[in-house]
């Protein structure tokens, strides 16, 4: 290709990618601006709800961290390797496709006072849970299905098992080799998996506005309302919450990474004590654990939904939100990872890191600027920015994973860089294309802050629509909500992985 | 002694019956592909559900095939040199070693055993940055240390060149010769069989 239009690929693909990123920077400076006034924080930290909003918010994240992680390893060191481990990998996503709002409504439906599950167990009593306890589990639950994924694609099968077997033949247990062999081995992308759920459950507002205590709410929560009112001093107020959701990310990662260290170095244990595993796990049940919290939630919204009012709108508006942004992300990514940097750009993970409050607040200040707040295009846009990292988590693995001998090959041929890109690299792309895609879907059918904000309220999704009846709306109606959340998103990758299964049937060799 | 009675691995083998006496190092035949691994996977323990396997393996008086691999009591050696890559040398050692043996001394045997292979000096060394010779001898110290009652070696030359191979199989048939146990080579290649040890064709059992 000629240099010229190399030049103008890469610009238009920085270009996009700026347009996309920028609120992070009206952002930052929001967030630092009424953070240098003493009388801020002085009111700040008066508001009568900041004590109980921390320890909820305190707990809530600690129980979901802690919670998704301890699942997610102790379903590894009771199952892998074997057939049982495999068998998880390939039910994983009926957790993985069901969206959080969905869940979080169908735990809602079972637990909440004059659920499913006290109209049943009628001798137990709904307890007070001020304390995010509920919101916590839920959290756990659902999010241990992503660690379980991410650890999936990061554990090298062949040559631990191997040196597994080898730790085995000493005589060590299930979980010596897990803490000694496996962790190891993952931590560092394990370390990044749980680095983005301590984010997310310390500034989740959809789910915990569901799930979450009421008066006061999670911290998230709160400054969700503060920044929602019009109100200055409120609104300085949110920021500085905004602030202080991100020190506490920092001091809670901080908190986890020393813990680590520590415990790192007490590793290994070379008194050689076995603490062999007597005990027959029972591999069946736990291979269905969190899989089969996903059917049940499914179960429970098939139950209680009734279709008396199927209003076509909300379904019509996350089905094209979700179609668009994640066809327009797909084509940004090819290109991007084409034409844009190598290496670096750590930039674009930033959204999976930080908390999502005061990004969305930084692109409603952008939207308001520019006057566009309220149109489909600025929705769009502001989805996008949760959109591409998520996508890029899955294209840049298989990107990577292209042999290089092949594109030496075909430039031997005398094939030219566009021709390569067209002909080699995007058909190997095919299936994680395709799975990115459904991914990406699902992200944007999720976001529930930038539809309401910057779509100025005109947008209603299945998602801000099941969060807005979780509060005293019909059970039956909000159950319909969420199960067409979970049935669209479902669907997609359902006709996904159908796709992605005929591909490979044709071409063995795209896997 | 180490016996395999009647196993039967489908579709791989039928029949399989042999046994190796302490002090012997027996040597099973086959070209790549031909189930060698698949065999040991399962006298370890560790055979793949893909596999339906029937047999049983006695090592002296204790029957071993239902037993769980850490009980087994039997030691395995691979084409890699599969050292815990986050561990020291040392360490990789010391884990071996049985929990009996007491403080100071575990550190003793093992450098011993390193200063034995040659190795003296490479105690706190990462694993990482041994040469594959060096590598190789760990591992097979790592293997003895930990006393197994008779030692699974899964074509443990393969991977080393052709300098290296000779020296290297002379002081694995001398250090496992020295521990009086059962030994099992797997390997497809002639020059691998030790010296007036026996040799079975796994072609026999297929």
């Amino acid at each position: 290709m000629a240099a010229p239009l190399r030049h103008a690929l890469s610009g238009v693909v920085w270009l996009t990618m700026a347009v996309i990123y920028v609120p992070l920077i009206p952002a930052g400076v929001m967030l630092i601006t009424p953070a240098f006034s003493a009388a801020n924080w002085q009111s700040l930290l008066n508001d009568p709800q900041l004590p109980q909003a921390f320890i909820a918010t305190l707990v809530s994240t600690l129980i979901a961290t802690a919670g998704s992680l301890f699942i997610a390893l102790g379903l590894v060191a009771a199952l892998w390797p074997g057939k049982h481990w495999h068998r998880l990998s390939t039910r994983l996503p009926w957790m993985l496709a069901i969206p959080h709002v969905a869940f979080a409504t169908s735990a809602l439906l079972v637990f909440a006072e004059g659920g499913l599950f006290y109209q049943y167990v009628t001798f137990l009593s709904p307890q007070q849970d001020s304390a995010g306890i509920g919101l916590g589990l839920t959290l756990a639950i659902k999010e241990s299905a992503f660690v379980l994924w991410a650890i999936y694609a990061v554990l090298p099968e062949k040559q631990l098992a191997q040196q597994n077997v080898v730790l085995q033949s000493f005589g060590y247990g299930r979980i010596q080799r897990l803490c000694w062999l496996v962790l190891p081995t993952i931590a560092p992308a394990l370390g990044a998996v749980i680095l983005a759920v301590l984010a997310w459950s310390l500034s989740v507002v959809d789910v915990a506005i569901v799930l979450g205590p009421g008066n006061p709410p999670t911290l998230a929560v709160l400054a969700w309302q503060w920044l929602n009112q019009g109100d200055g001093e409120q609104q300085i107020k949110g920021t500085l919450l905004c602030l202080l959701l991100l020190l506490l990310l920092a001091i809670l990662a901080a908190a986890g990474l020393c813990i680590w260290k520590m415990w790192r170095r007490t590793l290994p244990d070379v008194s050689g004590v076995r603490h062999s595993s007597h005990h027959a796990v029972p591999v069946k049940t736990l291979g269905w654990l969190v899989p089969g919290c996903g059917l049940f939630c499914a179960l429970v919204l098939i139950l209680l939904a009734r279709g008396s009012d199927t209003a076509f709108t909300p379904y019509a508006t996350s089905f094209s939100l979700g179609m668009a942004s994640s066809l327009l992300a797909l084509v940004i990514l090819v290109l991007w990872l084409e034409w844009g940097p190598q290496r670096g750009a750590f930039w674009i993970w930033l959204p999976l890191a930080l908390p999502a409050l005061p990004l969305v607040f930084g692109q409603y200040l952008v939207a308001l600027r520019l006057g566009i707040d309220g149109q489909y295009a600025a929705v769009l846009w502001s989805h996008l920015l949760w959109v591409i990292p998520w996508m890029l988590l899955v294209l840049q693995p298989a990107w990577r994973r292209i042999d290089p001998r092949l594109i030496l090959i075909a430039r031997t041929l005398g094939w030219s860089r566009a021709r390569i890109f067209w002909l080699v690299k995007c058909p190997l792309l095919a299936r994680p294309a395709l799975l990115a895609v459904a991914t990406g879907f699902s992200v944007s059918m999720a976001q529930y802050m930038p539809t309401l904000w910057v779509g100025a309220g005109r947008f209603a999704t299945l998602t801000t629509e099941a969060v807005a009846l979780s509060s005293g709306g019909s059970p039956s109606i909000l159950a319909n909500r969420a199960l067409g959340l979970l049935l669209l998103t479902g669907i997609v990758f359902g006709i996904a992985a159908r796709l992605s299964r005929l591909v490979g049937h044709y071409r063995q060799g795209l896997r | 002694m180490l016996s395999v009675n009647n196993l039967t691995i489908e579709p791989l083998f039928r029949e399989v019956n042999f046994s190796v006496a302490r002090g012997n190092i027996v040597t099973l035949m086959g070209p790549s592909g031909s189930g060698k691994s698949t065999l040991f996977s399962w006298m370890i323990g560790a055979l793949s559900a893909d596999f339906k396997a029937q047999g049983e393996l006695w090592l002296d008086e204790k029957r071993c095939d239902r037993l769980p691999v850490e009980k087994r009591g039997l030691g395995i050696l691979f084409q890699d040199a599969l050292l815990f890559d986050s561990f020291s040398v040392g360490q990789n050692l010391m884990l071996a070693l049985p929990a009996h043996i007491p403080g100071q001394r575990r550190k003793d045997d093992v450098q011993h055993a390193l200063h034995s292979a040659g190795l003296a000096g490479h105690y706190a060394s990462d694993p990482a940055t041994l040469s594959g010779g060096e590598r190789a001898r760990v591992s097979l110290l790592r293997a003895l240390l930990a006393q197994p009652q008779a030692l699974l070696l899964d074509e443990p030359f393969s991977r080393l060149d052709k300098t290296l191979r000779a020296s290297f199989r002379a002081w694995v048939f001398d250090a496992v010769r020295a521990r009086n146990i059962p030994v099992v080579l797997v390997t497809h290649d002639e020059e691998d069989i030790p010296p007036g040890g026996d040799v079975i064709q796994l072609s026999r059992w297929q």
